[in-house]
């Protein structure tokens, strides 16, 4: 997620709740803080243990692969024994890489390996970083025309979870591919797309990695563009109140709503304009800096409250904070403090009510979190699981820091998603299983099953937690 | 011939990147990369051109970005008190992350042996040869 920039002037907050609260006498409180990494321990010479970035996912594989061309990824898969599993950089919350058998690494797999000049497309191979996709892409005159605003993730970790950014005329990344090449658990080499081997193709593109590994894609891309991104301090319920014409008005809109506080961080981003300069930047520390002060607060009588006045004082007349460049470079943002992340998408028009209920809740039930939460639009499309299959979606994230218990707050926000259909993000924490994510899929589930049993019959790609959202 | 091709051909491995925006990025880095070779010779990384791929894909990425917090390739007062802790620590919490580092650097490919190559390649840890 994105959070705070410098709108979020970190000396001034932390300033005005010494000021408030004489800050510098209380010890930081706050939510008891229950270190929640694995036990996973390592010592040099050891076999290395897998964990993933947000440290809530590990698993010690016997085997570890890491394939440098699809000849050796074939040769792997074949060979493979145990549950088999693909990682790219490990990005994902919810448990979709951890096998004790066999992890194969896409890392090696990684680059340019094409490109169509007259109708915006390129191939690459589908280990490449999204850190680096932007600027292999530009540097063939193109660009994605959206993209997540983080870029850490692998492109074939990001396509099997139906990775997405935000704005109201653009779909998730599964919607710009126009062909992929599946290596199946046989080993074999399929090549999909809307004119062959339709039916994978419309499993594949959002897959979990249940059908085989993505070893190239084609994208849809358009020519290389500027863009220019505002962000600026408003007041949630004024920007709810404005939610449609915010996110007709412009190219891509999320906002970030402040638990316990009125405020909310909007950003705009938009083509870029001669003259348009960048002002300000990411502070990537700011969502601690919001910890430091809510823990210094929180436990007082009326500490919610005196949260809210000091965010307001010291946020609440902060200009702007603007951003300009390549749409590769504005679109992504650092992302330094771990977290934990839950993410449902719920129809487009419920997305008001959804976020309202979830910070009355928060609110009403005094719960101690701070982290911000995120609230996104992104088009229809018609792959069988994306979360977008069918319907206009709403995704608002909820996030927990890194070394914090995430699960008694999930616990409380994931019934509000349910409430509003929501469909959960696959690669983020959710509870759900095979039988209810079956129904918010009645379209195509069954289709899905079809082509994996085809391609997988052992199922030989599944590990726990697959077998609990596709087959318990 | 420009500085980036001079150093990109001094290099035993190259790095998969082709654009004018990436080559400036790389150009920073790899300055850094060199001026930590040169300041801790004795430690110098002896990367195969797979773990050159390997570094450009998970340790550049915030070890050669100033913005994100992380100590610097090629700026040895980053690593002084981090380097005093010994390969074998920096190895171990490599691979578990600590803090703002993410477990094993997001390098699922990595063996132990690439860890420690990429560890001296960004620290510039000296490492007394076996």
């Amino acid at each position: 997620m994105t959070v705070p920039r410098n709108s979020i002037s970190r000396r001034r907050l932390l300033g005005t709740a010494a000021a408030g609260a004489a800050a510098s006498l209380l010890p930081g409180c706050g939510p008891a803080t229950t270190d929640t990494h694995p036990r996973v321990s390592f010592r040099p010479g050891e076999p290395l243990p897998w964990i993933n970035w947000a440290a809530n996912q590990t698993c010690n594989p016997a085997v570890r692969a890491a394939p440098a061309s699809e000849a050796e990824l074939v040769d792997v898969l074949r060979n493979a024994r145990g549950v088999v599993r693909a990682v790219g950089a490990g990005h994902s919350f919810s448990g979709v890489v951890p096998t004790d058998d066999t992890l194969i690494s896409t890392d090696l797999l990684a680059g340019l390996v094409g490109h169509d000049a007259e109708n915006n497309q390129a191939t690459v191979l589908a280990g490449t970083r999204l850190h680096d996709l932007g600027p292999l892409l530009a540097s063939v005159g193109q660009a994605l025309p959206n993209m997540p605003d983080m870029d850490y993730p692998a492109l074939g970790g990001a396509l099997a979870s139906s990775v997405h950014a935000t704005g109201a005329g653009f779909g998730s990344m599964c919607s710009y591919v126009t062909g992929l090449t599946l290596v199946t658990p046989a080993g074999e080499v399929l090549e999909c797309s809307a004119d062959q081997n339709r039916e994978v193709f419309q499993a594949a593109r959002t897959a979990v990695g249940a059908l085989g590994i993505v070893s190239r894609v084609t994208l849809q891309n358009q020519p290389s563009f500027d863009l220019t991104e505002v962000a600026t301090i408003g007041r949630t319920e004024d920007v709810l109140d404005a939610i449609d014409e915010l996110r007709e008005r412009n190219r891509h809109f999320e906002f970030f709503p402040l638990l316990h506080s009125k405020l909310c961080i909007a950003v705009a981003t938009n083509p870029a304009r001669p003259g348009d300069a960048t002002v300000g930047s990411d502070d990537p520390q700011a969502v601690n800096t919001l910890r430091r002060v809510f823990d210094t607060v929180q436990w007082l009588p009326g500490g919610s409250g005196l949260y809210d006045k000091l965010v307001e004082l010291a946020m609440g007349g902060e200009a702007a904070t603007t951003r300009t460049g390549p749409s590769y470079q504005v679109l992504a943002h650092v992302r330094v403090v771990r977290f934990r992340e839950m993410e449902y998408t719920v129809p487009a028009a419920a997305g008001p009510a959804c976020v309202r209920e979830i910070l009355r809740t928060v609110r009403e039930r005094n719960l101690p979190v701070c982290f911000p939460l995120e609230y996104r639009y992104v088009q229809a499309d018609d792959i069988w699981l994306s979360m977008f299959e069918g319907r206009d979606g709403c995704s608002i994230s909820v996030h927990q820091y890194g070394d914090v218990d995430y699960r008694p707050y999930f616990a409380e926000i994931e019934p509000i998603f349910w409430k509003y259909e929501g469909r959960p993000h696959w690669g983020k924490v959710h509870t759900l299983d095979a039988r209810r994510l079956a129904a918010l899929y009645p379209r195509h589930w069954q289709d899905f099953h079809e082509v994996r049993e085809t391609l997988d019959p052992q199922g030989r790609l599944l590990n726990a937690h697959l077998k609990h959202i596709f087959l318990s | 011939m420009p500085t980036l091709q001079r150093l990109q051909k001094a290099l035993p491995w190259r790095l998969p990147l082709r654009s004018p925006a990436i080559f400036r990025f790389v150009a920073c880095f790899l300055g850094l990369l060199l001026a930590s070779v040169v300041l801790t010779a004795p430690a110098r990384a002896d990367l195969d051109e797979r773990q050159g791929r390997l570094l450009s894909h998970n340790c550049v990425q915030c070890h050669a970005r100033p913005e994100t917090g992380a100590p610097l390739m090629g700026n040895p007062p980053d690593w002084k008190a981090r380097n005093e802790q010994g390969m074998e620590r920096l190895l171990t919490n490599t691979v578990l992350g600590l803090r703002g580092m993410p477990p094993l650097g997001y390098c699922s490919a990595c063996s132990e042996q690439d860890l420690r190559e990429l560890i001296k390649a960004v620290s510039g840890i000296e490492v007394a040869a076996e």
